[in-house]
Formats: C-alpha cells, structure tokens, sequence
C-alpha cells in the first residue's frame, strides 16, 4: 500500500489565464519545495486559448474562431486549448511520489478516474474510454489539443461505432516536469464553445447535462483517492502567492512570453 | 561512449568530460532511462552557443507527447557546442542516447559540480529506486 500525501484542495472562482498559468506553476514549486501536493479546479474569467509551451504565437492566426479569446502561454506542452465550456484541473506532486515518475502512469491514472466517473453518467450505448494507439508525432500536428490523439486521452464514442475516427477526444492533459516535482493539467469540455465550434464537449455529444459544480464534488473525492492524497490543507499556504505573483509578471503576465518567437529547435 | 564509463546527475544527465587545448569539455546529453520515461519526444529547445550555465540549473528544454521537462547544467561553464542535428532527428535520442544523441558540450569555468555526479553503479541503484 502506497503512503498517503498531503494535498491542497484547491477550488478557484473565474481568473485570468496569466493568473491561472502562474497559480499552477506555483504550485509546482511549492511541491518541489515543501514536498506539498495540489489538487486544483479552476475557471476562466473569459474564454482564453492556453498555446502549448512551444508553439508559434502566429499560428493562431490559422483558428479565426478563437482569435477574438484572450490568449495566455502554458508552460506545459502539447497544442493549443480554448479554456471556455470546461472543467480545468492541475494536479502538482513532488518527486517522491510513485505517480511523478514517468510520465505515462500519472496520465492514465487521471483519466481512468475521470472515464470511470464519467462512465456513471452516460446512457446506455455510449463510452469513454482512453485512446489506445500510439500515433506519431510530428511538425505537422494539428494547431489544437483537441485534434490531436495521444494514447491516455480520454475519448468518447457510440459503442455501435469503435472505429478510432469516431472517437471524439474530452480530456486532454499536458505535463510540466522539474527536477523535484511534477504538474499535470487538463481539460474535460462539456460544451462547445462559440470559440472552438469544431469540437463538441460531452454534453453535446451524449445529451446528458452533467454540471461543472456536481462533476467536480465527484472529481475531487475520486481524484485524492487515485493519487494516494490526503485533503489535509484547505488553503492555498500563504507562501505559494509571492512565487505565483513573481510568475505572474515574468512569464504569464508578459506578452513577450506569450508572443515569444521560436527559431526551429535552437532559441 | 560506454554507460559504463560515464557520470550522471541524479536529474538524468549524463557527461563525459575530456581535455582540449589545456580546457575541461563536459560532453552532457540525457540517459536512456530518461527518455524512456519521457514517452516519445517531439520538440528540444537547444542552448545557444556562448550562453553561461550554471551547475544544477535547467539549461536546455526537451518536450515529450505528454511533457515539457528541464534538462539541468552538470557544471558551470559556457556552452561551446550543440547538436544542431537533433531537433530534425530526435529519435537519435533513443536509439544512441550515449552517442549520435549527444545535446552539448560545456567548457567548464568551476568543476565543483563533477563531484556530485554519480558513477554508472550508483546511477542504475537511483534508477530502480
């Protein structure tokens, strides 16, 4: 049996995306620190496309429906997500703990939880299930996180139609790695948004009306569990705001960090 | 270059250091452990040339299917060389990850940090922790 870690249960109202961005990778400090978990839900204020931590500011330029969405850059990799009709998370664990090792099992275990959560809801003759096939990656994937697939994202399909291009991709999570911890986030859409129209959330997809508010009441419980945590700490600890300020204005804050220009492979 | 005969940073780097006109050169690149546990990887972002680095401070940044991660300097030095071929052929960090899979080569100012790397025993024994 693994030993239990200390968490920060954190559910945030409606922030920025800087402040969003800046929040998570405090919080991956502090765990790298203070040997502290995070469990986070969090909101956006207005509908913000994150770009992945490499990608091209310019390419935005080739989605015109969200190019009217704030924007704010991850430090996380992975293709760009428009934050609008979604339950957003980020879970942050120091080194020593079992799931912060590679970078697969952390990922499948997440989205087991939720698939598992979300099987519960769906009527008969329609699944979740994770994405099972490795697919090569390469210069040419698509702009959004959404139209990419990944083995470990979560998918939805009718069960009469298993063929891999009717699986509609529903979460997709991104890590940051650092020498002493690591933060995964992602994102579950329920709904489309007028932002991405191409990619349709569970509730369009399956009719049922399942609401952020009693989906994260579920998450949470099941998610503590699956990563061997312990909500002993209902407050974000005081010290995680400077850190979170300071990334604020270096980074996520800073449109130089969010337009920063990439020359292929070598900066 | 043999596993064997190599050092390593308990972040996974590996380095290699040899003599050069009078100077220390640290031949740095990633373990095939690490790249394993990273999943396939699409994107690094190279040092520049010239730039300073500081021992046990990210200096390079490699990206996976799943994950950004820091590569951290050995040494404190001045970046003298990078693998230019790299970011076209990332798979070489598989399939040679001691060799052809090389990321750079540091000229080291303070060699204080070489003896905090590990040998290739004690490196493995971290590995199966």
């Amino acid at each position: 049996m693994n030993e239990a870690f200390p968490c920060q249960l954190i559910i945030d109202p409606p922030a920025d995306g800087a402040w969003n961005m800046a929040l998570d990778e405090a919080l991956l400090q502090f765990a790298a620190e203070e040997g502290i978990a995070s469990l986070r839900f969090y909101q956006w204020q207005t509908p913000t496309l994150s770009l992945g931590y490499f990608q091209q500011y310019e390419d935005r330029q080739n989605h015109p429906p969200s190019l009217g969405a704030a924007v704010v850059r991850r430090q996380s990799g992975g293709g760009a997500i428009l934050h609008d009709r979604e339950i957003t998370y980020s879970i942050s664990l120091p080194k020593m703990h079992p799931l912060a090792k590679d970078a697969q099992s952390l990922y499948n275990t997440v989205h087991k939880t939720i698939a598992t959560i979300l099987e519960g809801h769906l009527p008969q003759g329609h699944r979740v299930s994770l994405f099972e096939q490795d697919l090569a990656a390469g210069n040419e994937e698509p702009f959004l996180c959404f139209q990419r697939r990944a083995r470990g994202d979560l998918v939805y399909q009718l069960i009469e139609d298993d063929s891999p291009m009717a699986a509609k991709k529903i979460l997709g999570s991104a890590q940051r790695r650092s020498r002493g911890a690591v933060l995964q986030h992602g994102s579950l859409l329920l709904e489309r948004s007028l932002f991405s129209p191409e990619l349709p959330g569970l509730n369009d997809l399956s009719g049922i009306s399942l609401t952020r508010a009693a989906l994260i009441e579920e998450l949470r419980t099941k998610l503590l569990q699956a990563l061997y945590l312990y909500d002993s700490l209902c407050e974000i600890n005081p010290n995680v705001y400077p850190s979170a300020h300071r990334c604020y204005n270096r980074k996520y804050g800073n449109a130089l960090w969010t337009k920063r220009h990439l020359t292929h492979g070598v900066l | 270059m043999k596993q064997e005969d190599l050092r390593y940073a308990k972040t996974h780097e590996w380095v290699a250091v040899s003599e050069e006109g009078g100077t220390q050169i640290a031949t740095v690149g990633i373990s095939a452990f690490a790249v394993e546990a990273l999943t396939d990887l699409v994107f690094i972002e190279l040092p520049a040339v010239g730039k300073q680095v500081e021992a046990e401070q990210p200096f390079c940044e490699v990206e996976s299917v799943k994950a950004v991660s820091d590569i951290y300097a050995p040494v404190d030095g001045e970046v003298v060389a990078v693998n230019t071929a790299l970011p076209d052929a990332l798979e070489t960090l598989s399939n040679d990850p001691y060799g052809a899979g090389w990321i750079a080569k540091i000229k080291i100012t303070n060699d204080a940090g070489l003896a905090n790397l590990l040998d290739y025993s004690a490196y493995q024994k971290q590995c199966q922790e």
